[in-house]
């Protein structure tokens, strides 16, 4: 068995020296461009930002705090600074099937000039259209068109008329038509002038009129073929002359975008529709009423402002003034911030929509860049992740309602021409979002194959503390904070690792160094100091502990008004003080408990009084299972183990897990089995494995604080001290107070590697080792015990060799 | 010179029947009412020819939509009449009350002219549209509207579909009795408009020009209108058609049965022209 070590002071904190800095105040130091501490995650931006293939999107996946998006973002920039501007985008009338908007895309810059350009084409349209339709040219062929149908028709009704003429009718006009009647002097015959007609002569003029009536109905028959056709030369004149009006004007846009063959085919299009309609331009807007100009809405009457809407450009997205790729953050993923949305507007209890109303998404923004977004946003918000999901794989951006993607509403709405994606999705998320994704989404691992897993730790060699310091001087600056001196940065650094809980390490976690500097600085400015110093930073410490530490405070004052049983002195067989963590919020705290063992003779048993009522979770039994097989197997390895043990966790009355009790359980084991006393102004931590090795635990800063302050509020007497794996010295970063009670000998420390060295501090005896016969030597705490269980057995064996008499 | 006095408007006529034509010479007799404080006669002349027609067995209606020939009875045609009639009365009544007019409306039964020429004879102004109904071709006068110009005792007024009565006034002159009347008129008229009237002299030597001019403004004395002349070098259906067209004349103002325009020729003016015609007697 090894020496028992006892900590020293050095061993128990780990400075930062202040003299390794050779600034004076963080304001000398040069700002730190460089990423620390995330040599794995940077490398995986490297190479996500680098390989350029579909499906190599990031997850960059690690705790809140450590700076996932500010990596991400600053890569993504760095990398889009040089990359091309991409295209803008715009949506256009489809004339053809106006519910699917066509998609337009141009140079950076050129999207909105287009629109500038229709807008003038349209003001140019209107008035060049006014003119030719006003022109002379036009009334005339126009009135000629016209003229030729009336000509037409009162050259057929006056050859009827001269006809009935010379037969002595004339043509009357009805009510409701027109009829052939036998007149004389200008007046129809009376029926007794008909009379008085002979037979010949009557019949004559019955047949005349007949006759005649015949040739009217014939007229009139045709009277609808003329006038149709009368229509369709006046359209075949207005079309010829809108052709000639618009031709020329829409030719000059044509051919500043002639290198673009959808814009061509777009105003090819506009110009068949504007000769089409070219009475819309012409229809005046008084003709509208208020309310519906207003609404300028498609369909609402046809005057001009509804025909400016159906040649409008809608630019959805504008890089006229961008420079480089797009790298875009969208704070609120929900499905339509990400891939757009159609809007409608309210119109006499309709609602209406036409392609103007399409409305950009985040993958439109970032589209040709890159897109950074909360991987927990984007799957709490209903559709989102699909949505993504979707047009990641499809490459495509689809503007669709999640009511037309779910088939719950049927109101009018448009189907705009899908626009191709080429963007790197950054996902930013912690790391059991990303194993559960990968468990749980099948398509996650062909979407984002790179992994960049932010550490909340690094190396706290002597070179990372000097970086470590240009970064808090960074920060500092950034932030508008007073300089720190050298000896605040050198707290803040140790802070760090005490963060972690690792004296080697540092935290990275940044959020919370950023707090403790704001916070630092708010007292030294309260102090009316210049420089932030390591009192400052100190003080910032010490009072979030005591905004944070009121529960803990409770259960000390209830252990030192002795409601919650704790001994700091004396021996107690059976009895140790164990300390476990809790953890409230951002704050944990060490708290002690009493662990008590009752042996009694049975068979066998340990019975872990937690785990019964099943207050104690899995692991806590795995412990106590491990520690009664340390026992059966060392100490009655040739008798049966004839005892029968309980274990408890006094005045616990909520969950207990971990096993970081199960060497202190199997201490008070020890003690009630070889009916030895414990001291009880000792605490002890660390779990045990069956070769009764002791094994590191968490929390042991904590731990050994909580011990110590109970400890300090009672009295510090030097025999006070706490057992710890040895395997945990390296996590040390205590408490000054404790430090230093550790140096003037009130308090002690030890480092602890077998159950043996354990049991010899708690009871003050040798643990003993076997001997060649295989004895432990008389006076020892491992004799004791072997003594007690086989006279357990013994006694075991002489009662059931009774038993079976007495039922004999 | 013939006795200078003045044309009193009191009472104005107007034809109404179920036409546009009609409808836009209802509304021009209603402003001049108004502008004359006169009261207007709506006239509606049930056809006597059309109640014969229906007598007859062998006639048919054709339809002018569906050209279906239909049988006519005389029940009919004076139901159908009555209709017309109403509405008629109605559209007066409707427009006499939105121009504060004092009006009546009247149902006849006869021939049209006649009865048209009765009505006149009781009034200041009779006015009517140029034609009845729109087959025929524009410009072509009505019938009645023909006989209305040959034979109407007092000033009749002719008005082209949609056309209304409009500055600035024109009006014809050749130094005679009835000519000096139309000026009269057509001051009165311009009075009341826009206060501008346009003479046109017929003649093509200046000093018989200027000798017309000079007694066309002493005629005209002290009136309120500010007079040009224009001259007028032939006097016939044509030449005045197109100067009035091309002058951009509102109104124009010609004495009937005069040596201005012999009857041929002023009815041929009236079918030409799109211009409302005020004839004077």
């Amino acid at each position: 068995m090894g020496d028992i070590r006892r900590l020293t002071a050095a061993e128990l904190y780990r400075h930062c020296d202040p003299e390794q800095f050779t600034f004076e105040t963080t304001s000398d130091l040069e700002d730190l461009t460089e990423i620390i501490g995330q040599p794995r995650a940077v490398t995986a931006m490297e190479f996500g930002v680098g390989i350029d293939h579909p499906g190599y999107n990031i997850f960059a996946l690690g705790p809140e705090g450590t700076g996932k998006r500010a990596v991400v973002r600053q890569y993504f920039e760095q990398q889009a600074a040089s990359g091309p501007v991409p295209h803008d985008q715009c949506y256009v009338n489809n004339f053809d099937e106006p519910h699917r908007p066509h998609a337009l895309s141009l140079p950076a810059g050129r999207a909105v000039a287009f629109r500038a350009d229709t807008d003038q084409l349209i003001d140019a349209l209107g008035s060049a259209l006014a003119a030719a339709f006003e022109s002379e040219e036009y009334q005339t062929r126009r009135q000629t068109v016209l003229e030729e149908l009336q000509q037409r028709q009162s050259q057929a009704f006056e050859h009827l008329q001269n006809e009935a003429q010379q037969r002595g009718v004339a043509l009357l006009r009805t009510p409701a038509g027109l009829a052939i009647a036998p007149t004389r002097e200008g007046e129809v015959l009376t029926p007794e002038q008909i009379k008085e007609l002979s037979d010949e002569e009557r019949s004559q003029l019955e047949g005349e009129v007949e006759e005649l009536q015949g040739e009217l109905q014939k007229i009139v028959r045709q009277m609808p073929a003329w006038q149709r056709e009368t229509q369709e030369n006046l359209k075949k004149l207005n079309r010829e002359i809108a052709t000639y009006a618009v031709s020329g004007l829409i030719d000059e846009v044509r051919q500043s975008y002639s290198e673009f063959p959808k814009v061509v085919q777009h105003l090819d299009a506009l110009q068949q529709d504007v000769i089409e309609n070219a009475a819309d331009f012409l229809a005046s807007d008084e003709k509208e009423s208020g309310a519906l100009r207003e609404a300028g809405l498609p369909g609402a009457g046809g005057g001009r402002e509804a025909a400016l809407r159906r040649y409008r450009v809608n630019v959805l997205v504008d890089h006229s003034s961008s420079e480089g790729a797009p790298v875009v953050y969208e704070d609120n993923p929900t499905y339509q911030n990400l891939v757009g949305r159609v809007e409608h507007r309210a119109h006499m209890g309709t609602l209406l929509t036409d392609f103007n109303l399409i409305k950009p998404g985040a993958l439109h923004r970032a589209n040709g860049g890159y897109l950074i977004l909360d991987g927990r946003k984007v799957l709490t918000q209903p559709y989102a992740w699909e949505g993504l999901k979707r047009a990641l794989q499809s490459r495509q951006i689809r503007i669709e309602s999640v009511g037309q993607m779910l088939s719950v509403i049927s109101t009018v709405s448009l189907e705009p021409e899908p626009i191709e994606l080429n963007v790197k999705v950054a996902l930013c998320g912690d790391r059991l979002l990303y194993y559960l994704l990968w468990q749980l989404e099948p398509d996650f691992g062909e979407l984002f194959k790179v992994a960049a897993d932010f550490d909340e730790q690094m190396d706290g060699s002597p070179e990372n503390q000097q970086l470590y310091a240009r970064l808090l001087a960074t920060l500092i600056r950034r932030e508008g904070l007073r300089p720190f001196d050298r000896a605040g940065a050198a707290r803040v650094i140790e802070r760090s690792a005490r963060m972690v809980g690792d004296a080697s390490k540092l935290s990275t976690e940044m959020r919370s160094i950023a707090d403790l500097l704001r916070e630092a600085d708010y007292w030294a400015g309260r102090a009316g100091r210049e420089v932030v110093s390591a009192g400052d930073v100190q003080q910032a410490i010490n009072a979030h502990i005591y905004r944070s530490d009121r529960l803990r405070e409770r259960v000390q004052e209830e252990i030192l008004r002795g409601t919650l049983l704790i001994d700091t002195a004396g021996e107690r067989i059976g009895q140790v003080n164990g300390l476990s963590v809790a953890q409230l919020g951002g704050f944990a705290f060490g708290r002690p408990s009493r662990i008590t063992a009752r042996v009694q003779m049975g068979k066998g048993q340990v019975v872990d009084i937690e785990r019964e009522v099943e207050l104690g979770g899995p692991i806590h039994s795995k412990g106590v299972l491990i520690l009664s097989s340390f026992l059966g197997a060392r100490y009655a390895a040739d008798n049966p183990l004839s005892l029968s043990a309980s274990l408890v966790f006094e005045q616990s009355y909520s969950g207990v897990e971990g096993d970081s009790a199960s060497s202190a359980e199997l201490y008070a084991l020890l003690s009630a089995v070889a009916d030895l006393p414990i001291k009880q102004s000792l605490a002890v931590t660390g779990s045990v494995n069956q070769h009764g090795q002791v094994q590191a635990i968490g929390g042991v800063n904590e731990k050994i604080e909580g011990f110590f302050d109970l400890c300090r509020s009672r009295g510090l007497n030097g025999d006070q001290g706490v057992l710890i794996p040895s395997a945990n010295v390296k996590h040390l970063m205590l408490r000054q107070d404790v430090v230093s009670a550790v140096e003037a000998g009130e308090f002690c420390i030890y480092a602890v590697d077998t159950i043996d060295q354990g049991i010899e501090i708690l009871t003050g005896l040798p643990a003993g080792q076997r001997d060649e016969d295989g004895n432990y030597p008389e006076g020892t705490v491992n004799h004791r015990v072997e003594q007690r269980l086989a006279e357990l057995a013994r006694k075991r064996r002489a009662f059931g060799a009774s038993a079976r008499e007495d039922r004999e | 010179m013939s006795e200078k006095q003045e044309p009193f408007i009191r009472r104005i006529v107007v034809a109404v029947d179920a036409s546009p034509h009609s409808l836009a010479a209802l509304e021009a007799a209603a402003e001049l009412a108004a502008r004359f404080r006169a009261e207007l006669l709506g006239l509606f002349v049930e056809d006597v020819n059309l109640l014969r027609l229906a007598e007859l067995p062998f006639t048919r209606e054709v339809g002018l939509f569906s050209a279906a020939g239909r049988q006519l009875n005389a029940r009919q045609i004076e139901c159908q009449l009555r209709v017309q009639a109403r509405r008629a009365r109605h559209t007066f009544t409707t427009v006499a009350e939105r121009t504060a007019v004092q009006g009546s409306f009247r149902v006849t039964r006869g021939a049209v002219a006649p009865e048209l020429l009765t009505a006149a004879s009781e009034a200041d102004l009779i006015i009517l549209g140029k034609v009845g109904w729109s087959l025929v071709r524009r410009g072509r006068l009505g019938s009645t509207a023909r006989a209305m110009a040959a034979g109407a005792p007092a000033l009749t007024l002719i008005l082209q579909d949609g056309a209304c009565l409009g500055p600035p006034v024109f009006v014809a002159y050749d130094g005679s009795a009835r000519s000096d009347r139309a000026l009269l008129a057509a001051a009165v008229l311009a009075e009341q408009l826009d206060g501008r009237l346009t003479v046109l002299v017929l003649g093509d030597q200046e000093p018989a020009i200027a000798r017309l001019r000079e007694h066309a403004t002493r005629w005209l004395g002290e009136r309120q209108v500010g007079v040009e002349f224009r001259p007028l070098t032939e006097s016939n259906a044509h030449r005045l058609a197109h100067l009035t067209q091309a002058a951009g004349c509102g109104t124009l103002v010609l004495p009937a049965e005069s040596a201005l325009l012999r009857d041929e020729a002023l009815l041929a003016l009236l079918e030409q022209t799109d211009i409302p015609v005020l004839l004077t007697r």
